[in-house]
């Protein structure tokens, strides 16, 4: 088991009566990719500004890579990378003046600036000044700068939002790839495929409060529906039947269509994450 | 800690992005060309110089100010004489007399000093009143002009506190036409100085570089998030705040530099004038970190910029009516930039000789705590 690399216990975040997080306590492993889930207005935001120190916690104690937070924030902003949901580049400068002004108030050598370019696909768009770059180059520039300096720990909010399916990819491998070099990662998003696809855990806030945090794998086995979708034909009619093989009749049911319809198509239905989702999440709201 | 290479990183940050955006200190570059203007043309020629009505030259005159106890405000005056006219300043006892009425050369004015009763204004402000009487030889009162063209701009460098001062004129012999002026028909222009507008066009740049380009550049990187951006790097809070009022104490020198040299050059080597330059930056920037710390716009910040200005113009219009805002206005830093400004547009001072130069100090100081609380607790956040 590798030492924690966030730990969060019992943050409270208010806004006057307004409760944005609500005792939340995680604790995040080194090299792991967390995922962080949750509905419009859930906190998730709110406790990635915490943990970036720009949101001080109405109560709670956060650690992050050994320091503590707000505190120490001076030592512990040198260790993590930041990509926000909006960008926010120098917009008169171009992509690799951008890029290289990081560098410099890193330390770093400029030969990083070219690197992380080639990494997100920039590099022919390095010397155009951002302010005519599209939504999704932006937003691989942002990535591009917060990956140069190879922290420790990457925050990322929406890492996917206005990427085309190709760039989607290439961020999505970056983030294994960095994971398996040794960053943890902490990313909320909306995207369940995403989720399901790169987290190694995930954990689901709604209004606040955590609903529940485990592995996709055991969210699977967990929120699995045995149900097996059958479509047969009789007498020219196209007929499709649903059933749970959890109850005995539906069991008898299938295997009376296999024996004397004539099957069209017989599957089981797909574990989907959004629907594990919504009805946790459903489930908190009622 | 103050790290210099963070310094530099970031100052060189915001020279290019100055770079990049000319055209945010084209008013600058619009100053000197006023001031420019203003050092290699004519000025138009004074009604004062022309000939008068009587035939008399109206600038040839001599006057003599003539006081009979001694105050600060005459001390102060007579350390600003004008080359042109010649005044002495003397006491009544030592005007030469003559069957008891003054003996004067020919063609020379006097100017009386008559301190009147102590009066109530309707506001409830206690003032002293001051009459200066203006007698003229002949029958122009214009030719006391020139007098009055130097008296009032360099009265007003002077704290003149609780004391009203009031204009009037009738020749020196009774028996001439009366050819009354006062400072209702004396033209604005005639009280404007080259000095005067010097002072007005370094105002002008110290406020435009260190108040206003300062909330306009800190405003947008909030707005923009490249702030928080910045502040999530290794550059800590005091050296990003030290980096941006580096840049704009440099436009603002750059431009007060350039417009003093076109404009009177030889002041140019008075520390004095530098001190207060760098006091008064000092001072407006860490007011505009306080704007662009509290705004949440950039739209929204330039307006409370303007309103701080038009604000600050409306307290000394108010601080000559009611007593609560004159003692408001003592505590303004900006109540001391002028008159220094003015005083060393005009002749050379010493650090000790400035009146104000160590309230400024305090006041300024105090500003400062003021916006490093500000940019710290609310900077990026």
């Amino acid at each position: 088991m590798s030492a924690p690399a966030i730990e969060i216990d019992n943050l409270v975040v208010r806004f006057g009566r307004f409760t944005a997080v609500n005792d939340l306590s995680l604790t995040i492993n080194e090299r792991e990719l967390f995922g962080f889930l949750g509905p419009n207005g859930a906190g998730k935001t709110t406790t990635i500004k915490v943990l970036i120190g720009s949101q001080r916690p109405t109560s709670g104690t956060i650690r992050v890579a050994g320091f503590q937070i707000p505190a120490e924030f001076d030592q512990v902003k040198q260790q993590f990378g930041y990509v926000p949901d909006t960008e926010n580049h120098i917009e008169e400068f171009t992509g690799r003046e951008n890029l290289e002004l990081f560098a410099r108030l890193y330390d770093m050598p400029l030969s990083t600036v070219d690197e992380s370019l080639a990494r997100l696909e920039l590099s022919e768009a390095a010397d155009v000044v951002v302010s005519a770059y599209s939504k999704g180059m932006r937003r691989k520039l942002l990535i591009a700068r917060e990956i140069m300096h190879r922290p420790k720990i990457l925050y990322f909010d929406e890492p996917t939002a206005n990427l085309d399916a190709h760039s989607t990819e290439l961020v999505r491998e970056l983030l294994r790839d960095l994971a398996s070099q040794g960053t943890t990662i902490f990313l909320t998003t909306h995207n369940m495929e995403e989720v399901e696809q790169i987290c190694d855990r995930v954990a689901i806030l709604c209004r606040g409060e955590l609903v529940d945090c485990d592995t996709p794998t055991n969210f699977v086995t967990r929120h699995a529906v045995r149900i097996v979708k059958a479509q047969f034909e009789r007498e020219g009619n196209v007929i499709r039947e649903s059933l749970d093989l959890d109850l005995a009749d539906q069991r008898e049911r299938l295997a009376e269509i296999i024996r004397h319809e004539k099957c069209v198509r017989v599957h089981s239905q797909e574990f989907d994450f959004q629907d594990v989702f919504l009805k946790i999440t459903g489930q908190a709201y009622t | 800690m103050i790290r210099s290479a963070m310094i530099r990183i970031l100052l060189d940050r915001e020279f290019r992005r100055l770079r990049k955006n000319p055209s945010a200190i084209m008013l600058i570059g619009l100053l000197s060309a006023v001031a420019l203007l203003m050092a290699t043309s004519r000025p138009v020629s004074n009604k004062g110089d022309q000939p008068g009505p009587n035939g008399a030259s109206q600038s040839a005159v001599n006057v003599w100010l003539i006081y009979d106890q001694r105050s600060q405000w005459l001390d102060h005056l007579s350390e600003n004489l004008p080359d042109t006219p010649t005044i002495r300043i003397v006491h009544r006892d030592r005007v030469p007399i003559e069957n008891g009425t003054w003996k004067l050369p020919p063609q020379d004015a006097a100017v009386e000093v008559v301190y009147g009763d102590k009066f109530t204004t309707d506001r409830g402000f206690a003032l002293g009143k001051v009459v200066l009487i203006g007698r003229y030889p002949g029958k122009n009162a214009e030719t006391l002009a020139p007098f009055w063209n130097w008296f009032w701009p360099a009265l007003s460098e002077y704290h003149t506190g609780g004391l009203r001062f009031e204009q009037s004129s009738e020749p020196l012999n009774p028996d001439a036409a009366h050819t009354p002026t006062s400072l209702e028909n004396t033209s604005v222009a005639d009280l404007v100085t080259n000095e005067l507008i010097a002072t007005m066009l370094l105002l002008i740049v110290i406020f435009f570089a260190c108040c206003h380009l300062l909330v306009s550049f800190t405003a947008q990187d909030r707005e923009r998030g490249t702030l928080s951006a910045i502040v999530l790097s290794p550059a800590n809070t005091s050296e990003i705040l030290l980096s941006k009022f580096l840049f704009h104490l440099l436009i603002s020198f750059g431009g007060c530099l350039t417009i003093v040299a076109i404009l009177k050059p030889i002041v140019l080597t008075q520390p004095v004038l530098w001190l207060v330059i760098l006091l008064s930056s000092i001072g407006l920037m860490c007011v505009g970190t306080c704007i662009a710390t509290l705004a949440k716009t950039q739209a929204s910040a330039a307006l409370l910029a303007l309103c701080y200005m038009l604000g600050g113009t409306v307290l000394f219009y108010l601080s000559t009516k009611f007593t609560a805002f004159y003692f408001i206005k003592q505590l303004a830093f900006e109540n001391y930039t002028f008159p220094l400004l003015f005083s060393t547009m005009k002749r050379p001072v010493s650090v000790f000789q400035a009146p104000g130069l160590g309230t400024m100090f305090v006041l300024v100081g105090a500003w400062v705590g003021i916006a490093r609380s500000c940019f710290y607790r609310y900077g990026w956040r």
